[in-house]
């Protein structure tokens, strides 16, 4: 903040009490103002100005001089600038630690403030072209999305859309989405939702929850899948509206249907290699341990002694096979 | 001018004198308001001649600015009624700018003095 010690004039004119007005008149017009002196002590006793000598017209100075108020140095250029207003005057005396320091003439104050005034605006002009460039730049983003991006107010005044919206909106109603809108007669076609739930879930999101829903939407003979997130949103902690973000999910929750169908197929082989494959195995095992081992040859007794192990070992790998399935099944519960 | 034009002029003079005393009042001086001289100015001026010799009575007035009375006379009477007396007296015959010198003398008598 600027100070009106930055302004002070040392450099000016003095004269005395009880000096005659006409002795010093020109010098006054000239110069604005001129301080005056005590003649002994030359203490300060006030400033001089023409418009003194126009509401006081007396023949000494003394008795022309209207009484000012003095300024402190670390005063501000609009205190001073109000002062100076309040009391008609177009120059003031400054102190500084109680010791007269010198005149501030408003006009110098006047032009100080009138070159901050520009510098601020022109500064100002760029936050607002920076400003301009980001909610550009915030738009193009909103715009290159496939997603509907709406900001509703808690009274379903539609306050922002994006192309998608826009588009949706004319696709289905053939009528253009506008600013100021009501949401409630967009949002069936826009979100494809139903006004009660939609309402339910809005009215969710002002009390300042985070909402996704994931809805399956029948038209005609097809069908659709729309992810909405309904999101509050606030500017210095007031709730202003709800953002609300919607997208066709049907391609992903294709791929999730095609997955949960794998797994499924992945758990019939699993109950199949379970009951089905170690029936035999047990089947085999039951022979083996039927068998007179006591008539065979050496060479036959090694080979069934082999089969056994064999046998074993296949077991063990369907039973690790089972447990595996068992637990990644359990996993995804 | 020339000399011989000087020599062709005839004077007639009529000449007086007489003592003043300064201040030309003794008194009391009212000063109009928005006369040449002002009241500090003023001030100065009978201190530097009577030194401790008058008063100034500020006076908020339409037409008078201050009123400057001898001490003398202060003794004897108060300035406000001094003031009241001005008021309804002289203030009502001042013109703007005007000095205007008052002889204002002070007897003081007792009636019936029991002791």
């Amino acid at each position: 903040m600027i100070q009106v010690g930055d302004f002070i004039h040392k450099n000016f004119q003095v004269t005395h009490p009880y000096v005659g007005v006409n002795l010093i008149r020109k010098k006054l017009i000239s110069h604005s103002a001129i301080v005056v002196l005590e003649e002994d002590t030359n203490d300060y006793l006030g400033v001089l100005t023409p418009l003194d000598i126009v509401q006081r017209q007396h023949n000494l100075v003394i008795d022309c001089l209207i009484k000012k108020p003095i300024l402190q140095y670390e005063c501000k250029v609009e205190e001073a600038l109000a002062i100076m207003h309040k009391h008609n005057t177009e120059v003031l005396p400054v102190e500084n630690h109680k010791k007269f320091e010198g005149l501030v003439f408003k006009d110098d104050l006047v032009t100080s403030l009138s070159s901050q005034n520009t510098n601020q605006g022109n500064q100002l002009q760029r936050n607002a072209e920076e400003i301009k460039k980001s909610e550009k730049i915030l738009t193009a983003i909103y715009n290159s999305t496939h997603s509907v991006r709406l900001l509703v107010a808690p009274d379903y005044t539609i306050l922002f859309f994006n192309k998608t919206a826009y588009e949706t909106t004319i696709l289905f109603q053939r009528k253009k989405l506008k600013i100021g809108d009501n949401f409630m007669n967009y949002a069936k076609d826009i979100l494809k939702t139903t006004d009660s739930s939609l309402k339910s879930v809005f009215e969710t999101a002002l009390t300042g929850e985070y909402v996704i829903r994931e809805d399956e939407i029948r038209h005609n003979d097809s069908s659709l899948w729309v992810k909405t997130e309904y999101n509050p949103v606030y500017i210095d902690n007031k709730l202003i509206g709800v953002s609300i973000s919607s997208r066709d999910i049907s391609e992903r929750k294709k791929n999730e249907f095609l997955i949960k169908k794998q797994i499924d197929a992945f758990k019939d082989i699993v109950t199949f290699q379970s009951h089905e494959v170690r029936r035999p195995v047990a089947n085999i095992f039951g022979i083996i341990n039927s068998l007179d081992r006591s008539t065979l040859s050496e060479k036959n007794r090694e080979l069934i002694e082999l089969l056994d192990i064999t046998t074993k070992q296949l077991d063990d790998i369907i039973k690790a096979v089972v447990t595996k399935a068992y637990d990644n099944s359990k996993e995804e519960e | 001018m020339s000399n011989k034009d000087i020599s062709n002029i005839k004077y007639s003079i009529n000449l007086s004198f007489e003592e003043i005393k300064l201040p030309p009042f003794q008194d009391i001086l009212v000063l109009g308001k928005n006369s040449p001289q002002g009241k500090i100015g003023l001030s100065k001026s009978f201190e530097l001649l009577v030194p401790n010799g008058f008063d100034i009575i500020e006076v908020n007035d339409d037409k008078v600015e201050a009123v400057f009375i001898n001490k003398k006379i202060l003794t004897k009477i108060s300035s406000d009624k001094i003031i009241d007396t001005l008021k309804s007296k002289v203030f009502q015959f001042i013109s703007e700018g005007e000095l205007i010198k008052v002889d204002f003398k002070v007897s003081i008598s007792y009636n019936s003095i029991e002791l």
